[in-house]
């Protein structure tokens, strides 16, 4: 059995919300994750699929420590991540980059592409001497398509493809065994979307990284990924291959969202049948008693509000954490 | 200059740039030379050469401090000598070696104006210095780390705020007598406060910008973070309040010389020399305009140069 590259199992953020009033500070608990667990082998494509709000960022940030986690374990490389103290964390993150979101916030404005790009190579390997350091730096600039002549420019004199692009050439510049896109794409135009995804594609291939993709588009996962991971409200609705996924999707919810996705094409789009979700997501603050998407859901009946329901294995690598799965899969 | 150069450069490459992953490696080593000479200041000393007012100011700044060092060398009065022949003020005149006319003591102006602006200029970029080292590394700790650090830091600049300057400098000079040294201390001490509150709102800004997480990412220490990223990206504000210090400071000093902290006469300052002319100005307003011309040519020009330094730091501004 091929080892993982990260383990994370049971992962569970809260967050502190304050609620008292002028003189008294009183905090109201929520967990934006609860007990996820989930692997990522080596240079393999995780999605991860979910509308706004519910906890995909915070899966992602809790993953490189940039936010703390409450409880759970992160096991990167056969380690224990979490217990790890500050500096073993640095070793740790040299092998797990990632990408931002927004591609102009994330670059420093005082700082050229060089200097933005050679950060890593300034913490991690310091027995560079500069001209070494500007030879990967142009190398990587040059695997992410970027002229190396714009070595010199400020991240404002690019525009968004160009300075998520500069964001990847951060991200592979030490050669990293895994990179978290957190919505790498979202702020970029279609056609920019396209070349910024067949981009990684194309690194992962060559480096063999492994992905975690995080997107609310699910077209974009359905072309990188190869399982994927459907969140809402913090909790794993159904993780499966790409294939299983969008072929068979077993959760309500899944469902719901995959007969969103448009249909290129105007004869057929116009027969598709949708089953639109009613409202919008329940705040994570209250979450709704035992499942939490039932109170948007068509098949919810009187267990789902009593009891939250165990994750069933559909099939190998499929799992489904919903009460009727189990019931229309032994039919 | 090499402009237009690098726009046919730049329209090259972009074409190269729709065949993602060409692995011909086009090595240039004369394209290094460039990066060492863009760092953030050496890019900024450009964008303030660009900047004329700036640029102009900054000469005259570096002109006036020059003529203030080095001019007292070439008179033939000093700063402290009375022409016993002049006794009272004199308009200026060529013949006699005053050129600037004497003071209601018979003292040469010019002379006068040249030591005072020596201890102006020093007390300002000192004390301002002084306030913008401790008030910039104690805000950005404070902003950047946050929790208890910031609580505590943040409490002794409270304190500090409470106590009355008049009461710190009458205690300073009980404990250690009149010393010039002092001022800068309890200048420093008033002005550093102000600037760390400053630092510490802005750094906390900073602190949640997504391009501060990915430093950390990219395995960054704290202090770099703070070095690298969040003390350049702070500058612009910093460098505004400095030009709106110095005069502060100036101006500040001839106060606590007038409170016996600070220069006594017969040394002087630019403040202490205008408070005197200013009693005088009915019968000779010209001890109160000469040296009055001086402070505020400089303080005009401080103000351009901080102006300027705001632009030329921020590398958006062009």
């Amino acid at each position: 059995m091929r080892e993982n590259l990260l383990d994370v199992e049971n992962l569970t953020i809260k967050y502190k919300v304050k609620n008292g009033n002028l003189f008294f500070n009183r905090y109201r608990e929520f967990k934006a994750i609860d007990q996820v667990s989930f692997n990522i082998g080596p240079s393999e494509t995780l999605g991860l699929v979910g509308e706004s709000g519910c906890g995909k960022s915070s899966l992602a940030r809790a993953i490189v420590k940039l936010v703390g986690l409450d409880s759970g374990k992160v096991t990167w490389l056969g380690k224990d991540w979490t217990s790890s103290h500050a500096s073993t964390d640095r070793k740790f993150r040299e092998n797990l980059q990632l990408v931002f979101q927004d591609p102009l916030a994330s670059l420093n404005p005082r700082m050229t592409v060089s200097e933005i790009i050679s950060e890593p190579l300034e913490n991690y390997r310091k027995d560079l001497s500069v001209l070494e350091k500007i030879e990967l730096v142009k190398k990587s600039m040059e695997t992410v398509g970027l002229s190396t002549s714009m070595i010199n420019r400020y991240p404002h004199e690019f525009s968004g493809g160009q300075c998520q692009r500069i964001g990847i050439a951060r991200a592979i510049i030490l050669k990293p065994k895994l990179i978290i896109c957190d919505e790498p794409v979202s702020a970029l135009d279609v056609s920019i979307q396209a070349q910024v995804i067949n981009l990684l594609k194309d690194l992962q291939k060559r480096f063999s990284i492994a992905l975690l993709f995080i997107s609310h588009d699910l077209s974009v996962v359905k072309h990188i990924s190869d399982r994927v991971m459907v969140l809402y409200l913090g909790r794993i609705m159904e993780i499966a291959n790409v294939n299983d996924l969008f072929s068979n999707p077993s959760h309500p919810y899944s469902q719901a969202l995959l007969s969103a996705i448009p249909i290129p094409d105007p004869i057929r789009e116009k027969e598709r049948k949708r089953d639109n979700l009613v409202g919008d997501a329940p705040s994570p603050i209250f979450p709704p008693s035992g499942c939490v998407f039932r109170t948007r859901c068509k098949k919810s009946t009187n267990i789902c509000s009593i009891k939250e329901p165990r994750e069933k294995i559909v099939k190998l690598g499929h799992r489904v954490a919903c009460h009727h799965v189990s019931d229309e899969e032994s039919k | 200059m090499a402009r237009p150069k690098d726009e046919v450069r730049l329209k090259m490459d972009y074409t190269k740039s729709f065949f993602p992953f060409n692995t011909k490696n086009s090595k240039s080593l004369d394209a290094l030379k460039d990066i060492e000479e863009r760092s953030l200041w050496t890019s900024a000393m450009q964008r303030l050469i660009q900047n004329k007012a700036a640029y102009i100011s900054a000469l005259l700044i570096l002109f006036l401090a020059f003529v203030c060092f080095v001019g007292p060398y070439f008179l033939s009065w000093s700063y402290d000598e009375i022409d016993w022949d002049l006794i009272e003020a004199t308009p200026p005149s060529i013949n006699n070696g005053h050129f600037l006319g004497t003071d209601s003591l018979g003292r040469d102006l010019l002379a006068r104006i040249l030591q005072g602006g020596q201890v102006s200029f020093q007390v300002g970029l000192l004390a301002t210095m002084v306030a913008v080292l401790i008030g910039v590394t104690v805000g950005s700790l404070a902003g950047f780390l946050g929790g208890w650090v910031d609580q505590v830091l943040m409490r002794i600049v409270d304190i500090l705020y409470v106590i009355p300057l008049m009461f710190f400098i009458i205690i300073l000079m009980v404990i250690f007598g009149r010393n010039f040294y002092l001022m800068f201390i309890a200048i420093g001490f008033v002005e550093w406060l102000t600037m760390s509150r400053i630092v510490r709102g802005q750094t906390m800004t900073l602190r949640h910008k997504e391009f501060i997480d990915s430093a950390r990412v990219s395995g960054s220490s704290n202090t770099r973070i703070i070095f690298k990223h969040i003390i350049p990206n702070i500058l612009g504000v910093v460098v505004v309040y400095v030009t709106l210090t110095i005069p502060q400071v100036i101006l500040l000093e001839s106060f606590l010389s007038f409170l016996g902290l600070g220069v006594q006469p017969p040394m002087t300052s630019w403040g202490a020399l205008i408070s005197e002319g200013a009693r005088e100005m009915e019968i000779t307003p010209r001890t109160l305009i000469i040296p009055a011309l001086f402070l505020s040519t400089a303080l005009f020009c401080f103000n351009f140069l901080g102006d300027g330094l705001r632009d030329a730091l921020d590398p958006r501004d062009r």
